[in-house]
């Protein structure tokens, strides 16, 4: 079953065109990676798919995206978008206040109020992103006294708690080390039971580990999309081929 | 004995150098510290350090003559209170707005407009106090116009530039990627500034309101033009009518005063000097506390 | 912390609310924009017609309700001549009413007293007849004209005094400018500024061609007046640089005794104390001149009722008349 459709989008950044003529179906409870270089187009998908690009000034996409077969350009309204699309990015950001107001942005946002019905959010967002054990005790204490990896996982557990349907994930562990990788790597298959996650990895490895659908990228285009067992054992396209041996990238 | 290089010697000038600026500096204030309270404490401690801070009266050429500051006291923490109110709110939702809103081609012209309002002297706004806020004050709501509503609302335009330049670059300093959280969690551009990034640069914020308030109550020329003056202790729903400020207690009699008065000038000065204090005080406190968390 | 927030906006919304509210009102009152017509009172006393409005011209409007009396600063020259002379004391002391508002200095006395259609202030002769922003009024029917200061009918008047350090005395060059000043020419000076010159009949001046600076200090009521002596004299002496400041009569008489001035300038006979080391001279009698806003109708007062005004007792236009 799909979730996302992406059709003929190209995208402009000014006179530069970033994205020529982008088209894949996003299989819904599934992991789809992006890889391709730096500078090939991926991460600017990702963020087109909860607008994150509106941020950007000069920024022009035209074709279709499309969420359960609705469009999500023109006059969607965003914030409610990225509520159903939630985004964890390449650097770990948590806000400079407590954990649970953290956890508790989202919600409050949205409209919870009750004190009760937050501590349960948060409660449940932390349990889910595997970081319950080790901040139950200091819920009060400051986001940012927490290590690399710990902010990362608050950072999906904050995206977690306004209960996304699918979970865009920037290079969500090139700012970490090996065994924090792991435990994200963990999480994120995890994950995928509840939720449709999009990943843009630098790291082909972590592509053939956790997800099951890639997606090469090549200035600007889609070379090669299919199931990721597919990709790497047997790649149809020569410079994807000579990407996941190493030739270049 | 090994030759030391030049460099060594460029250091060194250097740092006597720098040193000699920066010990000028506590010199100033050290300075200024030894006049003030060798010249200000004993007139205190002779009026009664008790009865020259309670009291209520200001007869500076009665025989006897009484020395109470107990009016001006209340008076400067009435209109700094009421410069807060007036232009720390606007000074913030202005300094959200250029940090945060604000069309390019509006910037331009609205960053030098401040700076401008920065660089006007403070006898011109009290000019315009006299001229336009006065009248203003006393056709809407009554009285004489020479009163701390009057001096509040001018002291709160006087501290905006202070309030957004300051919290402007705090708000600026904020990096990118927790505004780019928050939307990303569905906030909208006004709530992801107003609770994302002002919470995330308060406490430049604070210093702004700190420094504003040091402007506030340290202010002279433009208060004694539109406050009135009086030294009367007012009751907090008196705001129609006027008040004398320890900064305008000093400078509209220093001139003629000598001997015992001159002295109780000089020690509002003191006391004008502790209030100062206690404010920094507060705010390093307030950092300590909240470098600590 | 988010406490103080939730304050601050709650603050910020209040303010921003209140504001234009507040020139809403700006534009509905009626008396703001029907001035010519409607009399501006300060309060909501509806306006009275008085018996003294026959005498006004006929769109000049009665001023009714509070009045709003505006004092000079204590220690100033101006205030010690006028409650010394209009007696606003109680028990030998300055007694003018604490509700007064202190405009500190000449001009802020002048431009308050023009914005404020209640205000009743003073100031020099001087400088309120030559200001047309201010309405000057009689005292006890008499006019603060120069010959009324010189018949000695006007009440309110006091000398211009300078002085100088008898122990240093003067310099040949502020001998010189001293001379200037009770010279034909330099009473003719103290004349045109609306002054009272103190010396009939004076010489012509006869000095000249010095060379020098001289530095008077002291009070700001008399520094306008030596500032239009030292430009004549310098007319006459243009080699000759005179540093006029006006930092008060005390200032000034400390000044000349420290060796900081030559001359100091007085708005009130010295004290004895200060006559010890100080030489007096009387240049000019200034009368004070008590001042009303122009929209104030009021011709004339008692100087009984003055004194009344300016002690406290009483407080209303009406009441005053």
């Amino acid at each position: 079953m799909k979730k996302l459709a992406i059709e003929n989008v190209d995208l402009w950044y000014n006179d530069f065109q970033a994205l020529k003529g982008i088209n894949m179906d996003i299989e819904a409870k599934k992991i789809t990676a992006f890889i391709g270089p730096s500078g090939c187009g991926k991460s600017t998908l990702i963020k087109s798919l909860n607008r994150m690009n509106d941020l950007v000034e000069g920024c022009k996409i035209t074709g279709d995206i499309k969420l359960d077969g609705e469009s999500i350009l023109g006059g969607t309204d965003v914030n409610q978008l990225r509520k159903r699309v939630g985004m964890v990015f390449q650097k770990p950001n948590p806000f400079p206040m407590s954990i649970y107001d953290n956890i508790a942005y989202g919600p409050r946002t949205h409209g919870v109020r009750s004190r009760a019905a937050l501590d349960e959010i948060v409660e449940k967002s932390l349990k889910d992103a595997a970081i319950w054990e080790e901040t139950k005790d200091r819920l009060k204490r400051s986001a940012l006294s927490l290590s690399g990896g710990q902010q990362q996982r608050l950072c999906i557990a904050r995206s977690l708690a306004v209960e996304p349907e699918v979970l865009l994930m920037d290079e969500p562990t090139s700012a970490l080390d090996p065994i924090s990788t792991a435990k994200i790597e963990e999480l994120v298959i995890h994950l995928k039971k509840s939720y449709t996650v999009v990943i843009v990895t630098h790291n082909m490895q972590q592509a053939t580990r956790i997800s099951d659908s890639t997606g090469f990228f090549l200035l600007g285009e889609l070379v090669e999309f299919g199931k990721t067992s597919d990709i790497f054992s047997m790649p149809k396209d020569k410079r994807c081929e000579d990407y996941i041996t190493g030739r270049f990238g | 004995m090994g030759k030391r290089p030049l460099s060594f010697y460029k250091e060194l000038f250097a740092k006597i150098l720098f040193g000699i600026a920066a010990s000028a500096a506590v010199f100033a204030v050290g300075l200024i510290c030894v006049f003030l309270f060798s010249q200000g404490l004993p007139a205190m401690a002779e009026m009664g350090i008790w009865q020259f801070l309670t009291g209520t009266e200001w007869r500076p050429t009665w025989n006897p003559p009484l020395y109470g500051i107990l009016p001006m006291i209340v008076g400067s923490l009435y209109v700094t209170a009421g410069a807060i109110l007036f232009g720390v709110p606007i000074g913030i939702f202005a300094a959200v707005f250029m940090a945060e809103m604000c069309p390019k081609g509006v910037y331009r012209f609205l960053k030098p407009a401040i700076n401008l309002l920065a660089g006007i002297p403070s006898v011109v706004f009290g000019y315009f106090g006299m001229v336009i806020l006065v009248p203003f004050v006393r056709e809407n709501f009554g009285g004489t116009g020479n009163s701390i509503l009057t001096a509040s609302i001018l002291l709160g335009m006087m501290i905006l530039p202070t309030v957004i330049t300051i919290s402007e670059s705090a708000m600026r300093a904020v990096p990118r990627h927790i505004y780019e959280g928050a939307v990303a969690l569905g906030a909208s551009r006004e709530r992801a500034v107003f609770f994302t990034i002002l919470p995330a640069a308060k406490s430049g914020v604070m210093a702004a309101v700190v420094l504003g308030v040091g402007r506030a109550i340290g202010e002279t020329m433009a208060v004694r033009m539109v406050a009135g003056n009086q030294a009367i202790l007012r009751a907090p729903n008196e705001f129609l009518m006027g008040v004398r400020t320890m900064t305008s207690n000093v400078v509209l009699e220093l001139g003629y005063a000598y001997g015992d008065h001159r002295a109780a000038l000089i020690a509002t000065g003191v006391v004008l000097f502790v209030f100062v204090m206690i404010i920094n005080v507060l705010f390093s406190l307030l950092k300590k506390k909240e470098g600590a968390r | 912390m988010k406490k103080s927030l939730k304050w601050i906006l709650t603050a910020a919304v209040v303010c921003v609310a209140a504001l234009p509210l507040a020139a809403c009102g700006g534009d509905d009152a009626p008396t703001t924009t029907t001035a010519a017509t409607n009399p501006p009172t300060s309060t909501n006393t509806p306006p009275v017609t008085t018996a003294t409005a026959q005498e006004t011209t006929a769109d000049t409007p009665a001023v009714t309700g509070q009045i709003a009396v505006i004092a000079r600063e204590e220690g100033s020259g101006t205030r010690g001549a006028f409650v010394e002379i209009v007696d606003v004391t109680i028990e030998g002391n300055d007694n003018t009413t604490q509700e007064a508002v202190v405009a500190p200095g000449t001009s802020i006395m002048m431009t308050t007293v023009a914005e404020n259609p209640s205000a009743i202030g003073y100031a020099s002769t001087g400088v309120a007849l030559n200001d047309a922003r201010v309405r000057v009024i009689d005292i006890d029917g008499v006019s603060p004209t120069v010959e009324n200061m010189l018949n000695g009918t006007y009440p309110i008047q006091r000398p211009f005094i300078i002085g100088y350090n008898v122990e240093d005395g003067l310099s040949p060059l502020a001998q010189d400018f001293v001379d200037f000043i009770f010279s034909a020419q330099g009473q003719e000076v103290v004349a045109n500024r609306g002054y009272v010159p103190t010396s009939q009949n004076a010489p012509d001046f006869a000095g000249g061609g010095l060379t020098g600076t001289i530095v008077v200090n002291g009070s700001s009521s008399v520094y306008s007046l030596m500032q239009h002596l030292s430009e004549a004299y310098r007319e006459i002496n243009p080699d000759v640089t005179i540093d006029v400041h006006g930092a008060g009569t005390g200032h000034g008489i400390s000044a000349a005794r420290d060796g900081l001035a030559d001359i100091a300038m007085s708005s009130r006979d010295l004290r004895e104390s200060e006559l010890e080391f100080m030489s007096s001279l009387s240049i000019a009698i200034d009368g004070i001149a008590v001042i009303v806003n122009p929209d104030n109708d009021i011709e004339n007062l008692s100087l009984a009722a003055v004194r009344n005004i300016f002690l406290g007792e009483v407080d209303t236009w009406e009441n005053a008349r």
